[in-house]
C-alpha cells in the first residue's frame, strides 16, 4: 500500500515536472521574439515535458506491455524531437530567416 | 514558366462546353441520389439491420481475423480494396506521367532531393531511426489482423521512412556514378515503380488464383492453403494486406521522387542550401 502510494506520490510529481515544462514551452512559443528562440523554448521545453510526462504515465500504467510502450514512445521522442528542432533551424538558417537583435522589434508569432 | 500555352481548336472547345454540360447534370444526379440515402447512422436503416451485424457475429469464425475492420476490408469487401489499391496506384502513375514527363526525359532520372541535408546531428538520429521506423512499418502491416493497422498504415509507414532517408541523404542514383559523400540507401525511383507494381498485381493475382481453384475473384476459401477455411482466409488476406503494403510504400517513393525531380528541373533550390538570403 505504501509502495503504490509512493509511486504514485512519484508520478504525480513527474507529470507535474512535464506540464511546467511544456507551459514554459507555450509561454515561450507566445513571447519570444523571433524564429530561432521561439523553435529554442519549443525544443528544449517540449522534450522535457513530454519526457517526464512520459514517465509518469509509464510509472501510472499498470500493464507492462503499457509501460513498455510509452517508454518506445519516451525513446523516440527523446531522439526526434532534437532533431526535427535542429533541421528547423538548419533550413531557416540556410533560407536567410532573420535573426532578432537586442533592441529590434519582436516579430508576432505567426507572422514572417 | 515562360512557355505559352498551346494554341486551342475546336475539338477541345467542343470538349469542354460537353464538360460543362455534363458537370451540371451529373452533380444534380448525385445531389438527388444522395436524399434517397438513409439518414446517417440511423439503426433502422439495411447497413445496420443487416449487414453490420452479420460481420459482428461471423467476421472472427469466418476470416480468423480478430480485427474486423480488416476483415470486411481484406475479406468481405476485398473487391473494394482492390479498386482503392488501384487508385493509390493511378495517382502515383499520373503523378509521375505528368511531373516526370513534362521535363521532357523519356528516361527515369536519378531521383531524390538535389544535395543530401549534410548534418551530423540528422545522419546519426537518421541512422537510428529509420531502421525502427521500417520495422514498425511491416509489424503494422502484420498485427493489422489484430490490432488497428493493416496495409495502407504500414505501407505509408514504410513510405515516410524511404523518405526520411532521401531528404537527409539525398538523391539515390540508378547504377554505380554516385557522389561518394553520398550512401546510397533505399529504392530508386524505378525500384518504387516496381513495388507499387508488384503490389497491385499480387493483390490481383491472389484474386485470380482464387478463381483458377475453382471458386469467384478474390473469395479465398478455394485456396489450397490447409484445411481449416478460417485460416486459409487468414493467410490470404495477409497476401492481400502484403500487395496493398508494397503498392503504397512504392506510390509514396514514386510521388516524393517525382515531385522533388519536378521541383529540381524548375530551379527550386530545396535541400541545396542556395535559398534566398536578405
Amino acid at each position: 500500500m505504501v509502495a503504490a502510494t509512493l509511486t504514485e506520490g512519484i508520478a504525480v510529481l513527474l507529470l507535474a515536472a512535464g506540464l511546467f515544462f511544456i507551459l514554459a514551452a507555450v509561454i515561450g512559443i507566445l513571447r519570444l521574439p523571433d524564429f530561432f528562440t521561439r523553435l529554442h523554448a519549443m525544443g528544449k521545453c517540449d522534450t522535457a515535458g513530454l519526457s517526464l510526462s512520459l514517465l509518469g504515465l509509464a510509472l501510472l500504467a499498470g500493464d507492462p506491455a503499457v509501460t513498455v510502450k510509452l517508454l518506445l514512445v519516451l525513446v523516440l521522442v527523446a531522439v526526434a524531437n532534437p532533431t526535427a528542432t535542429h533541421a528547423l533551424a538548419r533550413a531557416a538558417s540556410r533560407a536567410g530567416v532573420k535573426v532578432w537583435r537586442p533592441g529590434e522589434p519582436a516579430e508576432p508569432a505567426g507572422e514572417r | 514558366m515562360g512557355a505559352s500555352p498551346p494554341p486551342r481548336h475546336e475539338a477541345s472547345r467542343v470538349r469542354r462546353l460537353l464538360g460543362a454540360a455534363a458537370f451540371p447534370a451529373l452533380f444534380t444526379g448525385l445531389v438527388l441520389g444522395m436524399a434517397e440515402l438513409p439518414e446517417f447512422g440511423d439503426p433502422a436503416s439495411p447497413a445496420s439491420t443487416h449487414v453490420s451485424p452479420r460481420f459482428i457475429e461471423d467476421a472472427a469464425a469466418e476470416t480468423g481475423a480478430a480485427n474486423m475492420v480488416t476483415a470486411v476490408l481484406a475479406d468481405y469487401r476485398g473487391y473494394d480494396t482492390l479498386g482503392e489499391t488501384a487508385v493509390i496506384f493511378a495517382a502515383g502513375l499520373g503523378c509521375l506521367v505528368i511531373l516526370a514527363a513534362a521535363g521532357g526525359r523519356p528516361n527515369l532520372p536519378a531521383a531524390g532531393m538535389s544535395h543530401p541535408f549534410g548534418s551530423v546531428i540528422l545522419d546519426a538520429a537518421t541512422r537510428i531511426l529509420v531502421p525502427v521506423v521500417l520495422l514498425f512499418a511491416v509489424y503494422v502491416l502484420i498485427h493489422g489482423h489484430i490490432s488497428p493497422g493493416g496495409g495502407f498504415q504500414g505501407g505509408v509507414l514504410f513510405g515516410s521512412g524511404l523518405i526520411m532517408m532521401r531528404l537527409v541523404w539525398g538523391p539515390a542514383h540508378e547504377g554505380g556514378a554516385h557522389h561518394p559523400d553520398v550512401p546510397v540507401f533505399g529504392p530508386s525511383l524505378r525500384s518504387s515503380l516496381m513495388l507499387a507494381c508488384a503490389g497491385i498485381l499480387g493483390y490481383a493475382g491472389i484474386g485470380l488464383a482464387a478463381m483458377a481453384f475453382g471458386g469467384e475473384f478474390l473469395n479465398y476459401g478455394t485456396l489450397p492453403l490447409g484445411s481449416d477455411p478460417a485460416h486459409v482466409r487468414e493467410l490470404a488476406t495477409l497476401g492481400i494486406e502484403a500487395a496493398v503494403f508494397l503498392t503504397v510504400a512504392g506510390t509514396v517513393g514514386v510521388l516524393f521522387d517525382t515531385i522533388s525531380i519536378g521541383m529540381r528541373e524548375n530551379g527550386v533550390p530545396i535541400g541545396s542550401g542556395r535559398g534566398p538570403r536578405e
